[in-house]
């Protein structure tokens, strides 16, 4: 960085040495002034003594050694925080935050429970309005609470139906009007229709239908004929696993215990599981209730049915939405036109 | 020797001119094409976070800055992996302002005045991004979500795709984000003692980080009120959690930096709302749409939850890459306008110092370190202090 000043050297002055006659001068651009430069602190000579040692007979030239300019006073410290410290306090502070998480966590749960949700979890959502609310049940009951009901009047074929609420206590009846012949969407080829109630969009295929309600509430039902008779209590458990719990979105899946249902009509079969959970995304998560239905005729098409609600800021919240849609929204009638029109073809 | 870009006089062994930052070695094109003047060991290009984000580091400080960050994702991916998913998601979502606010402190970014830097960054910007949050996740707008939620649950396609709600939550949320994200800073920027282009870029990015925790919050607030610890769909979480508290954070900090830094403008004095400002406001709009957009089309699909950790991931590495040319062009071409209108800039050397990030000597009235290009202007707020006033080493 730094060159030695012009001029004669230190101790006094030397001899003239003979120089080459000087070229004449070419005119050049005017030369900037050269900035000033700080000056360079002479380093310390040691003072130890020298060891002698033996000279080799060549030796190889020294590689040059270029010395940084030592500080004469040392810069500015350009962190207020040691490091160790600044990691210990970024550490320290998300522990604190995990631990303030954990609290509002603890003081916002309104279960009681604060245990690991296993797959036998039954009805830990609780609440009013379970997901079979609006149906007949004879077992057990999907969100646990209510003990068991049974009602005669399954899935009207048109009218209106007498439902029994199971959970939370108390009969009501309810009044759901039929699906309008027609209105609904057709599966397989005419094996079932699936109404669309009003404030519910839907579209489907040969095989499926979906809907959805604009207020998060949503439907799927499908089609397909078996080989044999199955026992639809027997395979709600594998069916909820491989529409739900194996679903990346679905975390927190608490479910009920599968419920037989009343034969009638043409069903030779029927059933339903309840269950609640964490719907999560990128864009936050959701609370959502819902059930699965299974069901199984004479010429061996079965119906499977799924739906769901997305409400409130707990599962429980939105097990008693969900209640309140299947009950006197659309849920109840997606569910009651489907198995009614499939178990009277 | 004279510098080939500005022809201001330069030492003979410089490799950078102490004025406008450029190449000066027998042999350099004009300007400076690669090396990054906010931390002159890295390529403009390189896509490094915390040189980025954190323009005040150095090499060595910007590495304890690293290790922070990815200790706090080990520890919030922990809190996930053992199912406490409260403490995960808390901490997933103060993770990045935890850290931006003790780089603030570290490196006096505050200039001595923490109270309306912490006020103006963060706390307006949380409080405002937590209401208009509540507004579009809990009350108003609620069934909209639902909605939106309820179509990706079906996989209902595109044709069902709700118009209202996505445009609700693609479009105008994102604006309101923006401009809920700008307030603090713009505030801040218009002050004397803030209107430098790095400290806006840095008050932007904090904000940003702020508005996205507050988001996030009350996005997955819903956590607080379920089980304690949880062993279901933990493996889901993993995507969502490392998209919440990286991707989403420094995606909304990088885009309000960079619209914030065109508030700053390049040189001495902040620019204001000039249509620059307004051009990068526009472009922030567009980051944070495109990224919703990605995100929310992306929940249609299978493994959704990863491809939009992917997709955020490429919309943060473009954004980076914009904010590092932003940067660096800034600091050039504000340099050369220096010299080329013969001003002084008020973040040159008073008089001599040491280049924080090689510790050669700084020339006096230098921008930029001779030895290895790097601006003082991205120096910590202490080092600039002190360059701009007493002689450091020089005149001892």
């Amino acid at each position: 960085m730094t060159t030695p000043p012009p001029g004669p050297p230190p101790g006094g002055e030397q001899p003239q040495q003979p120089t080459q006659p000087q070229q004449p001068v070419q005119p050049t651009q005017p030369v900037q002034p050269v900035q000033p430069v700080p000056p360079v602190p002479q380093q310390p000579i040691p003072q130890q003594p020298i060891p002698q040692q033996p000279i080799p007979q060549a030796v190889a030239a020294p590689a040059p050694v270029y010395y940084a300019p030592a500080p004469a006073a040392a810069p500015v410290a350009p962190t207020k925080l040691p490091k160790n410290m600044l990691v210990g306090l970024v550490v320290g502070g998300l522990v604190l935050t995990g631990g303030t998480g954990l609290l509002m966590g603890k003081v916002l749960n309104k279960d009681d429970g604060g245990t690991a949700v296993t797959e036998n979890t039954g009805g830990s959502p609780g609440g009013g309005g379970g997901p079979i609310g609006a149906v007949t049940t004879s077992t057990t009951q999907p969100f646990g609470g209510g003990g068991t009901t049974a009602t005669t009047q399954p899935f009207g074929g048109g009218g209106t139906t007498a439902t029994t609420q199971p959970l939370g206590g108390g009969t009501t009846t309810t009044t759901q009007p039929a699906p309008q012949p027609g209105s609904g969407l057709t599966l397989g080829n005419g094996v079932v229709t699936v109404p669309v109630p009003s404030g519910y969009s839907g579209e489907g295929t040969a095989e499926y239908a979906v809907l959805g309600s604009q207020n998060g509430f949503v439907a799927y039902v499908d089609a397909v004929k078996l080989d044999g008779q199955l026992d639809a209590v027997t395979v709600m458990g594998d069916l909820l696993n491989n529409w739900v719990v194996s679903n990346e979105n679905y975390t927190q899946v608490q479910r009920a215990d599968p419920a037989a249902l009343e034969k009638f009509g043409t069903v030779t079969s029927i059933a339903v599981i309840g269950y609640g959970g964490m719907y999560t995304t990128q864009n936050g998560s959701v609370p959502t209730c819902g059930s699965l239905w299974l069901a199984q005729r004479q010429d061996l098409w079965i119906v499977r049915v799924q739906l769901e609600g997305f409400a409130g800021n707990s599962i429980d919240e939105a097990c008693k939405a969900y209640g309140d849609e299947f009950q006197n929204g659309g849920l109840g009638q997606i569910i009651n036109g489907t198995m009614g029109d499939f178990g009277s073809r | 020797m004279t510098c080939p870009t500005c022809h201001s006089p330069v030492p003979e062994v410089a490799v950078y001119c102490s004025k406008c930052g450029a190449a000066v070695r027998p042999g350099a094109t004009r300007g400076r094409p690669d090396s990054y003047a906010v931390q002159s060991s890295e390529s403009v290009r390189q896509l490094a976070f915390v040189s980025t984000l954190m323009p005040h580091t150095t090499r060595q400080t910007g590495t304890r800055y690293r290790w922070a960050l990815a200790l706090s994702a080990g520890l919030v991916l922990l809190f996930t992996l053992i199912g406490v998913l409260s403490a995960a998601v808390l901490a997933a979502a103060l993770a990045v302002p935890i850290v931006f606010l003790l780089y603030l402190y570290d490196l006096n970014v505050w200039e001595d005045a923490p109270v309306p830097v912490v006020a103006g960054v963060l706390g307006i910007t949380g409080v405002l991004g937590t209401v208009v949050s509540i507004v579009f996740y809990r009350t108003t707008f609620r069934d909209e979500l639902y909605e939106l939620g309820g179509s990706a649950r079906i996989r209902a396609g595109l044709s069902e795709l709700p118009i209202g709600p996505f445009l609700l939550f693609v479009v105008l949320l994102p604006l309101l984000a923006v401009v809920v994200m700008n307030i603090g800073p713009v505030w801040l920027a218009a002050k004397p003692r803030f209107d430098d282009m790095i400290d806006g870029f840095t008050f932007g990015v904090a904000a940003g980080a702020a508005f996205a925790a507050a988001e996030t919050i009350v996005a997955f607030s819903s956590v607080f009120s379920g089980d304690i610890r949880t062993t279901q769909g933990l493996d889901s979480w993993i995507p969502v959690i490392l998209t919440v508290m990286i991707v989403k954070a420094l995606v909304y900090a990088t885009a309000t930096g960079i619209a914030v830094a065109a508030f700053s403008g390049r040189g001495e004095g902040y620019d204001g709302f000039k249509p620059t400002y307004y051009a990068n406001v526009a472009f922030a709009l567009v980051a944070l749409v495109l990224y919703w957009g990605g995100i929310r089309l992306l929940a249609y699909t299978d493994a959704g939850l990863w491809f939009g950790f992917l997709w955020g991931s490429v919309v943060l590495a473009l954004l980076v890459l914009r904010a590092r040319m932003v940067l660096h062009g800034a600091l050039l071409e504000a340099a050369l306008e220096d010299v080329a209108k013969g001003h002084r800039s008020k973040a040159a050397v008073t008089d001599d110092g040491w280049c924080p990030e090689c510790e050669m000597p700084l020339i006096p009235d230098a921008l930029f370190c001779v030895a290895c290009g790097q601006s003082v202007r991205a120096a910590s707020g202490d080092t600039r202090r002190q360059l701009r006033s007493a002689s450091v080493g020089g005149a001892a």
